[in-house]
């Protein structure tokens, strides 16, 4: 009875979502038509006509983007899998959907995120079921033991089993369309091109809100009773180690994103197609990346939830799990890595890699990584070089060079040189004055010297970069000598009395200096 | 992704010993004390002598802060204070210093103060931060300015082979550059070639054998033991052994700690104090640090009429430890204090403490 009651509410909220916004909608409407009718002639008219419109149509905009969202996407992310592909992925989804007692996806589709998802394109309000669709991460394929995937798809399709669906389908719906209509309305807001849009903005928020919480306590049921559906079937260890797993592999995926792939965007470099996602699994390999990795799984980070989340603290579902009865192992060959799953995991890897490339960087040159990184690794020092360049032109009159830098610090004006560089962090935290911001300042040169140094030393091939997974986005290489003499010059000239003699020596003996 | 992991990290500020619970309090020129609101919390002590050097460096007056220097016995432990005080002060600003290096290159004291000076500057920038809050660029900073210190150090022992200096200044920075345990050992035994028994260098060289440096309570212990235990009386080294008893030997469970710090063995330690403190110099620059210490555990060891005679000496001054290490040390500072003065009044004023006569007594 207190199920039925509660539905109920949550269709009257939906419903009554469509009634606020049909009858906001009517009375813009009929307030457009009187200020039509009525103030054709008056000099303020078009001000205000005007005015009427644009919050007329923001609100429209709002509620249209509300009315039809959609779990249909537009333009699905990475690329669908036939069966004739990958018989061993689409074998294994049909046996788990099978277990869990719901029919299995139409589609499935490899994806470039640590996220699996299932969805369905639903008719009315989601009662009526429509085409299902999965998504799987490459990263959690590349991540992630056949047991541990496992119970990932089987939480995903748990969502669609068992008594809870119909309902589950309306809450969801009803969250996405006050979510989205939430949305529209600060896009407006912040875009600030329609009238009153902060004043819808407060009013779909608060709407939004009422709807999340009285929606919430089921959400959060909801995902529970699909961890139990994991836990089934893919074992309580699995199910409880994927949940452990997935932040670690979220951060991580970023962390690789942000430092591998994404600094040469700028540049139209990029890495091969098969690399974009591959790179990722050779970085989860590599030793000193995967101690730290070790010490993440052992501290994992705080996952930030928003208040309306549906899904329950990650801490919490793993108790939940462990807490269950009944068998923990996962079935047997459930350590393989889940990538055994693909038949053809060169062509999976590649396919979606290069559908990431056509989103990052159209254009963009796919290179191997050690090309990558000489090219990024230039490109990087140029800029970096940039900052002291720019510092030595302005106080020369001169295009900077090397020699005029020297000449500057010779005639004592190194203090000028530090005080010009921008504030590192460092010094900013600090509030350093004094001798420790010019020490820190020194810091700073350091970098920009010897990047400036580098790309002086790299045309005659004196120095490049090397693709490195322990060190992000590749590492300086010269020969030995050159390296240390470089180290020590650098010191000298940096030293609370400055020494410019070594590294005038180091780069005339290097070529780069007259 | 990478995390830089340095050695070496402030500990963790012990909460302020719990307050007994009086309504009592105490009227302190009565005793001869100085009123809480004029206590500094920054000095040691009066150090006339020292603000005189701070005075020369701020008029740029080099020659007379060598000549000063000059006049001091290479072993006198006022002239490790001395350079102590002027390697803060150019620290922030060394005009004075680089024009009286520029003057005198070859200036053995002037050579002590400089390197002094980049030790200072190195910890500026390090902050007394745990190691993990402290950034790359602060490393970076911290190491490349402390580098420049053994070199320094070794053209001063070039110039002035049995001096001590040098090597006292050496043994905070081989800290801060990590030197190895065998390394630091070799410069420890320079350090007693020279200063057998100074209490700078031992106040200097105790941290690196501490847990979170680069020792461990087992060393820790033994070379308190050593150089505290073979001291003669009045070498002032005591205060080592208290501080070492009192925060880094003592039991983790708090209970335990309580009764560790007002039992036996800091008793033991504390008489061991007292008969330094008789035996000293009465203005060997180390005294007050004795002092200070003396004062709270005689009051945490109800040994009330010998602290009151402590607070007396001490005067308006709580700027060293064990006060510094609290987090609200001027209130432990003033609390142990009355706490004392209370004890000693009702147990009748016993001797050796007394009411300064000029005030009229139970005021």
């Amino acid at each position: 009875m207190r199920r039925a009651a509660h539905f109920l509410t949550v269709i009257g909220l939906l419903v009554g979502f469509y009634l606020l916004s049909l009858g906001l909608l009517a009375v813009l409407l009929v307030i457009d038509v009187l200020v039509t009718k009525e103030l054709g002639d008056h000099p303020a008219a078009l001000k205000i006509m005007v005015f009427c419109y644009l919050a007329t149509v923001g609100v429209g905009l709002i509620v249209y983007r509300a009315a039809f969202v959609s779990t249909r996407m537009r333009k699905p992310p990475g690329i669908a899998v036939s069966p004739a592909e990958e018989p061993r992925l689409w074998a294994r989804v049909r046996e788990l959907a099978a277990v869990v007692g719901t029919r299995p996806p139409r589609e499935i589709r490899l994806v470039p995120d640590v996220n699996a998802a299932v969805w369905e394109d639903t008719k009315l309000l989601g009662l009526i079921p429509g085409k299902r669709h999965m998504m799987i991460g490459v990263p959690l394929l590349l991540g992630l033991t056949r047991a541990q995937l496992d119970s990932v798809i089987a939480h995903e399709l748990g969502h669609y089993s068992g008594s809870h669906t119909r309902a589950g389908a309306l809450y969801t719906r009803t969250r996405a369309t006050v979510v989205s209509a939430k949305l529209a309305a600060d896009r407006n807001q912040s875009a600030g091109h329609y009238s009153g849009a902060a004043v819808w903005a407060a009013l779909f928020a608060a709407y939004a809100r009422l709807v999340l919480s009285v929606t919430q306590p089921a959400a959060r049921a909801q995902e529970h009773a699909a961890d139990r559906v994991a836990a089934q079937v893919g074992g309580r260890a699995a199910a409880a180690s994927a949940l452990r797993e997935i932040p670690v592999l979220d951060a991580a995926f970023d962390f690789y994103l942000e430092r591998y792939v994404a600094p040469g965007a700028a540049f139209k470099a990029l890495p091969m197609p098969a690399q974009v996602l591959g790179g990722f699994r050779e970085l989860l390999q590599d030793p000193e990346r995967r101690a730290e990795l070790d010490e993440m799984r052992a501290k994992p980070p705080k996952s930030e939830l928003g208040r309306f989340d549906s899904h329950p603290p990650i801490a919490e579902r793993i108790a939940a799990i462990e807490a269950l009865p009944g068998t923990a192992a996962a079935p047997e060959g459930g350590d393989a890595p889940a990538l055994t799953l693909l038949t053809n995991p060169t062509a999976a890897l590649s396919g979606v890699g290069a559908r990431m490339l056509e989103e990052v960087s159209a254009g963009a040159v796919g290179l191997e990584w050690d090309r990558l990184a000489a090219t990024v690794g230039h490109a990087l020092a140029t800029e970096r070089a940039k900052v002291v360049r720019t510092v030595v032109a302005n106080q020369t009159g001169q295009p900077s060079s090397l020699g005029a830098f020297l000449g500057l610090v010779e005639s004592g004006r190194l203090d000028h040189v530090l005080a010009a560089l921008p504030l590192s962090d460092a010094a900013k935290r600090l509030g350093a004055t004094g001798r420790v911001a010019r020490e820190l300042a020194k810091t700073r040169l350091k970098s920009y010297l010897y990047a400036w140094i580098l790309i002086e030393l790299a045309p005659a091939g004196r120095a490049t970069w090397k693709h490195s997974w322990a060190e992000a986005g590749g590492v300086p290489v010269l020969p030995d000598e050159l390296d240390h003499d470089l180290g020590e010059a650098l010191a000298a000239l940096l030293a609370i009395t400055p020494d410019t003699a070594p590294l005038r020596g180091v780069l005339h003996r290097a070529g780069v200096l007259a | 992704m990478s995390v830089f992991t340095r050695r070496g990290q402030a500990p963790a500020q012990p909460a302020a010993p719990a307050a007994e619970t009086t309504s009592r309090t105490i009227e302190p020129a009565t005793y001869g004390y100085v009123a809480a609101a004029d206590i500094d919390d920054k000095n040691v002590a009066a150090q006339p002598e020292l603000d005189a050097l701070a005075r020369l460096a701020g008029a740029g007056d080099w020659p007379a802060i060598a000549g000063t220097l000059r006049g001091l016995e290479r072993t006198d432990e006022r002239r490790y204070a001395a350079i102590d005080k002027l390697g803060r002060l150019a620290a922030v600003d060394d005009g004075w210093l680089s024009a009286w290096l520029g003057a005198e290159p070859d200036n053995v004291d002037g050579l002590a103060v400089f390197a002094e000076s980049l030790v200072h500057l190195a910890w500026e920038i390090r902050t007394a931060n745990q190691a993990d809050k402290v950034s790359a660029d602060q490393w970076d900073a911290f190491f490349r300015v402390l580098k420049q210190v053994p070199p320094i150090c070794r053209r001063a022992t070039e110039l002035a082979a049995d001096d001590p200096a040098p090597h006292i200044v050496l043994l905070t920075a081989a800290r801060g550059l990590q030197w190895k345990p065998d390394e630091y050992r070799a410069l420890w035994a320079e350090v007693k070639k020279r200063a057998p028994h100074s209490a700078t260098a031992v106040s200097r060289a105790v941290h690196y054998w501490k847990p979170r440096w680069y020792g461990s309570a087992e060393l820790l212990a033994e070379f308190v033991d050593a150089e505290v235990g073979s001291a003669p009386p009045g070498s002032l080294l005591t205060p080592v052994r208290l501080d070492t008893l009192y925060f880094e030997l003592c039991p983790d469970d708090e209970d335990e700690r309580d009764a560790f710090r007002k039992g036996p063995r800091m008793a033991a330690a504390i008489d061991e104090a007292v008969a330094d403190l008789a035996a000293a110099d009465p203005t060997h620059p180390r005294l007050p640090y004795l002092r200070h210490w003396l004062a709270y555990l005689l009051q945490l060891h109800k040994r009330s009429s010998e602290a009151v005679v402590q607070f007396q000496a001490i005067g308006g001054y709580c700027g060293a430890p064990p006060w510094t290490i609290f987090a609200n040390g001027k209130a432990v500072f003033t609390r142990s204090r009355a706490t004392a003065t209370l004890a000693w009044e009702d147990a009748g004023r016993p001797g050796p403490a007394t009411v300064p006569h000029s005030i009229p007594a139970g005021a």
